[in-house]
């Protein structure tokens, strides 16, 4: 017997309400857009952006750890001699390496905002956020002590700042502070422990990052390699015209009136002495708490997770592929069908965004069925809605253009009325190419997919998937008899709905090209 | 965006986003200390005398007791902290008391105090007292220092080098 009908009135759900701060930031994403080009808008790579300044950092670290003398006597002499002495070979390495690690700093900044700004924290995502925030601390450990080394005025000011700092700490931090205190303190074996936690603590950053991607799909570390070049050139450039060099050899019994201090990593301490010790202690302590719960407290709904059908599920490993979130795993068969897997879904990872459903052989609008089931489905947006809606809509207005939209990116309802059939699902990846195809058989005088694009996808891959199955490139593929001009595929973000209507009026191009498919 | 345009702004913002990571990491220098002000320092890691005396067991205390633990004395393990005083120009700046490090008060006191004070002539009396059984100060060091603008003045406590040292 059939299931009952899906009361859905259509595959459209409500989209999530946005905040003023978000709509602010993804207006400025989009300006970003015009002037970078989606691909290479540095805004939407942040994350790849701090990942290449810590490849960077670490490359140039490694040459200069080569270099570095570390005695207490001959530290300062060996870095301040390879900048002024080796101006275009050392000297540029040690400005690459300091400006790829304030530049990691302020990348790593604007990530975490950003993914704050959209709510990217929680849910699902829990893991990643909270993963992350010690590698803050870490990244900060790091930064400082590499300061230190350089045993300037720069690295007495934070070597004494340091000591205020944990000289407050009830138990050893007077005791850890004498080390630091008189020069006659400062041993080679000091400076080697330094240069051990300087680059151990770099390292753990590093593999840190590995935990923090760990539930995460095909992550991007690396940024595209037009922003890649153009951030290169840009720290190349930086280094040139404005070189690292240190400043007077550290004097342990005068304090510099004016230290010039790096402030993406100093910045605590000038708080410090503003206020006291223990203040930016439970400044710093409570910053981490309140990061680390943040996931908690947000009351984001969340949508029900992706249930299996094994009678329709031949095991051939699509959704387990293309899942961006990594929440399907393939384990043996249960139901004695002659498959030898079958897909799993772990609910908490789960981010229903319905990409495995578009990936499945079986979600075929073709099939005569009055409810189409297939081998992996959303149970709050069942693809059988989409493929009725659909349906609704061309009986309606027979001839329409039908336009597939997504949730996350242009407002579909807005466009849709007279002539335009408008369905949204979670995300564009979510539409099996097959419907693009069907829409046409059924009378759509041309179907037009709005994807939030290769970079621009909420669910990080579903942008890059829907171009490649339209295209030919990934399974399931458009039939070649749908490709063509009247099946067309743009990257309309939120905001983006005149392009879409604009594209939607004129077919052959609106006021703005639309991003076409790439062998369509 | 016509495309020079657009590679024109490009430049224009990676030239911004340059300038902001060149600019903070130098500038603008922080003024830890006024252009008249010195810095003075007290730091000292130094264990405390046993707060209280050593008992002699009795012969009927040392036969109850395991023959491996028949030690004739029984010494209080807990230290007594340290307490330091400074005065600058007669007026105290620093009293305090460090208490010993450890879950039995056993292990040694720590401190650290910094204090900015105004450059010139000065006189620094230091005390230090690491028994509690007495109430002298049994380290005392008085020095007449001529401090710089900037300079660090270190207030530490070697018993090996004398006690107290004001450098």
């Amino acid at each position: 017997m059939e299931p009952a009908e899906p009361t859905l009135p259509l595959a459209v759900a409500d989209l999530a309400p946005r905040s003023a701060t978000e709509r602010a930031w993804r207006a400025l994403e989009r300006q970003a857009d015009r002037v970078f080009g989606v691909a290479a808008n540095p805004l939407r790579q942040l994350g790849a952006l701090a990942v290449l300044m810590l490849w960077i950092a670490l490359a140039s670290g490694t040459y200069l750890y080569i270099v570095f003398d570390t005695t207490a006597a001959g530290a300062h002499a060996s870095l301040d001699d390879l900048a002024r002495d080796q101006p275009w070979a050392g000297g540029l390495v040690r400005s690459l390496h300091r400006y790829s690690a304030d530049a990691f700093v302020l990348f790593t900044a604007l990530h975490v905002g950003r993914e704050w700004l959209l709510g990217r924290y929680a849910g699902f995502r829990w893991f990643s956020w909270v993963s992350g925030v010690p590698l803050l601390w870490l990244a900060l450990l790091s930064g400082l002590i590499g300061y230190w080394m350089v045993a300037d005025t720069r690295a007495l000011f934070v070597a004494t700042a340091i000591a205020d700092w944990t000289g407050w700490l009830p138990g050893f931090g007077a005791a850890l502070m004498r080390s630091f205190i008189a020069e006659k303190a400062i041993s080679d074996r000091l400076f080697a422990l330094l240069v051990f936690i300087h680059i151990f603590a770099a390292l753990l950053v590093l593999a840190g990052l590995w935990v923090h991607l760990k539930r995460i799909a095909r992550p991007v570390t690396q940024p595209t390699r037009q922003l890649a070049v153009g951030v290169a050139l840009m720290l190349l450039a930086l280094s040139v015209l404005w070189p690292a060099l240190s400043t007077e050899p550290a004097d342990f019994t005068r304090m510099p009136f004016a230290a010039p201090v790096d402030w993406f990593f100093y910045w605590l301490f000038p708080l410090m002495y503003a206020t006291s010790p223990g203040a930016l202690w439970a400044v710093m302590v409570a910053g981490t708490l309140l990061l680390a719960v943040l996931p908690w407290t947000a009351r984001a709904s969340r949508p029900a997770a992706a249930v299996v059908d094994l009678a329709h599920c031949n095991g051939c490993r699509r959704c387990f592929d293309d899942c961006p979130f990594s929440a399907i795993v393939l384990v043996p068969r249960t139901d004695r069908r002659p498959y030898a897997v079958q897909p799993e879904v772990d609910a908490d990872l789960c981010a229903g965004c319905g990409i495995c459903v578009g990936s499945c052989p079986s979600s075929l609008p073709f099939r005569a069925r009055e409810r189409l089931i297939t081998g992996i489905d959303l149970p709050d947006r069942p693809l059988t809605a989409l493929r009725d809606a659909l349906r609704r809509g061309l009986a309606a207005q027979p001839g329409a253009a039908v336009l597939f939209g997504c949730d996350e990116g242009a407002d579909a309802r807005a466009v849709g009325g007279a002539g335009v059939i408008a369905l949204s699902a979670p995300c564009a990846a979510m539409l099996p190419p097959a419907f693009a195809d069907y829409a046409l058989l059924q009378g759509a005088s041309r179907v037009v997919v709005a994807s939030c694009g290769r970079h621009g996808c909420a669910y990080r891959l579903g942008g890059r998937w829907t171009e490649d199955r339209l295209a030919g490139r990934r399974d399931p593929v458009l039939r070649s008899r749908a490709r063509g001009p009247r099946v067309r595929l743009l990257e309309a973000l939120r905001g983006d709905e005149g392009r879409l209507r604009s594209a939607l009026r004129h077919p052959e191009g609106g006021d703005e090209p639309p991003v076409e498919m790439a062998d369509a | 965006m016509p495309k020079p345009l657009r590679y024109l702004v490009q430049a224009l913002l990676y030239a911004a986003f340059a300038a902001v990571v060149g600019y903070f990491s130098t500038s603008p220098p922080y003024r830890q200390l006024g252009d008249d002000q010195a810095l003075l320092r007290l730091s000292l890691l130094h264990p405390g005398k046993p707060k209280g005396d050593c008992r002699q067991r009795t012969p009927e205390e040392l036969a109850k007791m395991s023959p491996q633990m028949r030690t004739p004395l029984d010494c209080p393990r807990e230290r007594s902290p340290v307490v330091v005083r400074v005065e600058l120009d007669g007026k105290a700046v620093i009293d305090e008391s460090f208490a010993p490090a450890g879950l039995n008060r056993d292990g040694a006191s720590a401190g650290y105090r910094r204090l900015p004070i105004p450059a010139g002539r000065h006189t620094v009396r230091a005390r230090l007292s690491d028994d509690t059984r007495s109430a002298e100060f049994p380290y005392e060091r008085t020095a007449e220092l001529d401090v710089k603008p900037g300079q660090i003045v270190l207030i530490d406590f070697n018993p090996a080098q004398g006690g107290l040292l004001i450098r």
